[in-house]
């Protein structure tokens, strides 16, 4: 144990994992600051990166990026009332009306240690809650990983489309079945190729994420008048401006601290709710416990603290049933999921065990990071804000040749490219029309646990499938999740226009 | 016709050709795309019969949905299409600077500095990271 922590120190403090986590943190925080650019687009851009790192060091840039561009997107949101990420909205609240008071550097400096704070304690967490929950796996044999994909995508799929739960799934399924494309496993007999040779090995997930979630985001981004992304200039005193939050600040709003961390923590554990709605939620609450609630929206510092946590402490939380069961919880997570599968991970019981020095690596690197963040947040806060002047104009082009070239570079293939360039007008088709591509790179990903997990359980029952679903306890439970989390929201829905009937 | 209403038709007729496929498939390589085919396919009927309801109490017009009404996503679309052709045939770096100077153009960017320094950044990004660092051999094509 001595020798394992040993090791993961050092890898973590080694140069080459610092300067990936410096590098993820600042590409995160550029992402975030840019209204428009999601978590998902900066991982899915800088993902082919990492094809050539060790994974250990590979999955550190990426969950840097993560963590950094979920606190990016409030930097813009303070300054200039635009919040970088949708997960910054609460954020922006608060967070203006002190910019307006002259206090964008109070604004600035809570949100980043709050931040910090929460993205660290999400990452402890993770720490010392993923193994003993990892062991649920090794219960799990072929019905369990086929009915933990259906979970996951089902999960993905109803967030993703809110109300429009079919359309979600409708997204899902079309993924898990382009994910038949290529070589069967078992027979080594080609399918669905169409005569393209190229498709022998299947359809790449990688393009597919770029082109969905970076490419598609170029063209609804071309759509908006030529011109920079910030709204105006930010008022700031410069003798507000401090490094370290202060005690009487912590002081202030430790209570918020600590009911934030809870609330971060169980949303982000629960599959299907993301940083948005923990932020949102924990606005709330410390609004419910203030004892000056009138003083939300005027520019509250308990109202930054809450959300900031919360959503930081969210992405700690979604990588727990990531790593632990194979359920992102996250359009991220998602991807990240990917990501670990592409360099050969799967997640479960043997992340902690036989591959322990990677995943720790990437756990301990993932607190590294969220402090670092902190630290070069508060160094390039007040000069990144100036990056949103960067007209679209040019910005536009600069990405579809990142996607480009990301997509060329991962097997030196162009037809990688192609697939990117397809799933890109694929994808912004389908966020114009409500199909969120989430549920379809799910599909993808898990396509082939599912069907491994379901033909396995075909043999294994003897042709009675049900009765062998049926009688597996964790697999009840988890039927049992599938039908709530698909019955669930058309139940509240119809229990809000009922109440609403009631009302009037 | 409806958007929705297409999609539901088009995913109709995937599932078709995917069970079709599915019937040469032999060593149990055909079990998953035909569930699959059919759940798709089902779930496109459900999609079809909600949104003819929908039809139905718009009556018949479909409300302003999707996407904006510019024809810029799909110029620059068929823009991206060009240089990924233009990348196998001319190389990736002149491609690259063609491709980035007509769209800048496109996009209304109207200072000469912004090209160059925007243009130059970028081939010089990538030729370090991609062609010194990674060593990705890309496409040299006719030119460079």
């Amino acid at each position: 144990m001595d020798s394992l922590f040993t090791t993961v120190l050092l890898n973590t403090l080694s140069l080459k994992v610092l300067m990936v986590m410096v590098i993820g943190i600042l590409a995160g925080i550029l992402v975030g600051t840019l209204p428009g650019f999601q978590a998902n687009m900066g991982v899915a851009l800088l993902l082919p990166l990492t094809f050539g790192m060790s994974a250990d060091t590979g999955i550190i840039m990426l969950v840097s990026l993560y963590a950094a561009a979920i606190y990016g997107g409030s930097i813009t949101a303070i300054l200039f009332s635009t919040p970088g990420t949708t997960a910054s909205a609460a954020t922006a609240i608060e967070g203006f009306e002190l910019t307006k008071q002259g206090k964008s550097g109070t604004a600035i400096r809570i949100a980043t240690w709050c931040s910090a704070i929460g993205g660290m304690v999400g990452a402890f967490s993770l720490l010392f809650i993923s193994p003993p929950l990892s062991l649920i796996s090794l219960k799990f044999g072929p019905p369990e990983y086929f009915l933990i994909a259906v979970f996951g995508l089902i999960t993905i799929a109803s967030i993703a489309s809110g109300s429009l739960l079919v359309k979600g799934l409708i997204a899902g399924s079309v993924g898990f079945l382009l994910s038949t494309v290529g070589l069967d496993l078992d027979s080594g007999y080609p399918r669905f190729i169409f005569g393209m040779s190229f498709l022998a090995s299947g359809i790449s997930f990688v393009p597919a994420v770029i082109g969905l979630f970076a490419l598609s985001q170029v063209l609804a981004m071309v759509t908006q008048d030529s011109g920079s992304m910030g709204s105006g200039v930010a008022h700031y005193d410069k003798k507000d401006w401090k490094f370290f939050i202060t005690l009487d600040e912590l002081r202030q709003v430790k209570n918020t601290i600590m009911r934030s961390l809870g609330i971060g923590m169980v949303i982000g554990v629960l599959p299907g709710a993301g940083a948005d709605v923990a932020a949102w939620v924990s606005y709330h609450e410390a609004k419910r416990f203030s004892k000056h609630p009138e003083k939300f929206g005027k520019g509250a510092i308990d109202g930054i603290a809450a959300a900031e946590v919360a959503k930081n402490t969210e992405c700690g939380g979604a990588l727990i049933p990531l790593l632990t069961l194979g359920i992102p919880g996250s359009t991220t997570a998602a991807i990240l999921l990917g990501a670990l599968v592409m360099h050969g991970l799967v997640p479960g019981r043997d992340l902690f065990t036989k591959y322990a020095e990677i995943t720790y690596t990437i756990i301990i690197g993932f607190i590294l990071a969220n402090f670092l963040m902190a630290v070069i947040g508060m160094a390039v806060s007040r000069h990144i804000a100036k990056l949103t002047n960067i007209n679209i104009g040019i910005l536009a082009p600069v990405i579809v040749t990142l996607t480009v070239i990301g997509s060329y570079a991962l097997g030196n293939n162009i037809y990688d490219v192609w697939t990117m360039v397809a799933f890109g007008i694929l994808g912004y088709f389908m966020k114009n029309h409500g199909y969120h591509p989430a549920a379809l790179v799910l599909g993808l990903i898990l396509g082939p646990m599912a069907e491994k997990g379901f033909r396995q359980s075909l043999v294994l029952s003897n042709g009675n499938l049900l009765e062998y679903f049926f009688t597996r306890p964790i697999s009840v439970t988890l039927i049992v999740l599938i039908v709530l989390t698909m019955v669930g929201p058309l139940l509240m829905e119809k229990r809000r226009q009922w109440k609403a009937r009631i009302a009037g | 016709m409806r958007t929705d209403t297409l999609v539901a038709f088009l995913l109709i007729g995937l599932s078709a050709v995917f069970y079709k496929l599915s019937m040469d498939l032999t060593d149990g390589g055909d079990i998953f795309p035909k569930l699959l085919s059919i759940m798709t396919a089902g779930l496109s009927l459900v999609l079809l019969i909600m949104d003819i309801r929908k039809a139905r109490a718009e009556n018949g017009s479909e409300k302003e949905s999707g996407g904006p009404k510019t024809l810029r996503p799909y110029v620059t679309f068929v823009l991206a299409v060009l240089y990924v052709a233009a990348v196998i045939i001319i190389g990736f770096f002149t491609s690259t600077v063609v491709f980035m100077v007509v769209m800048m153009l496109y996009l209304g960017v109207r200072k000469i500095s912004n090209y160059l320094l925007a243009v130059a950044f970028v081939a010089a990004f990538y030729f370090l990271l991609f062609d010194k660092f990674l060593h990705v051999p890309l496409p040299r094509g006719l030119l460079f």
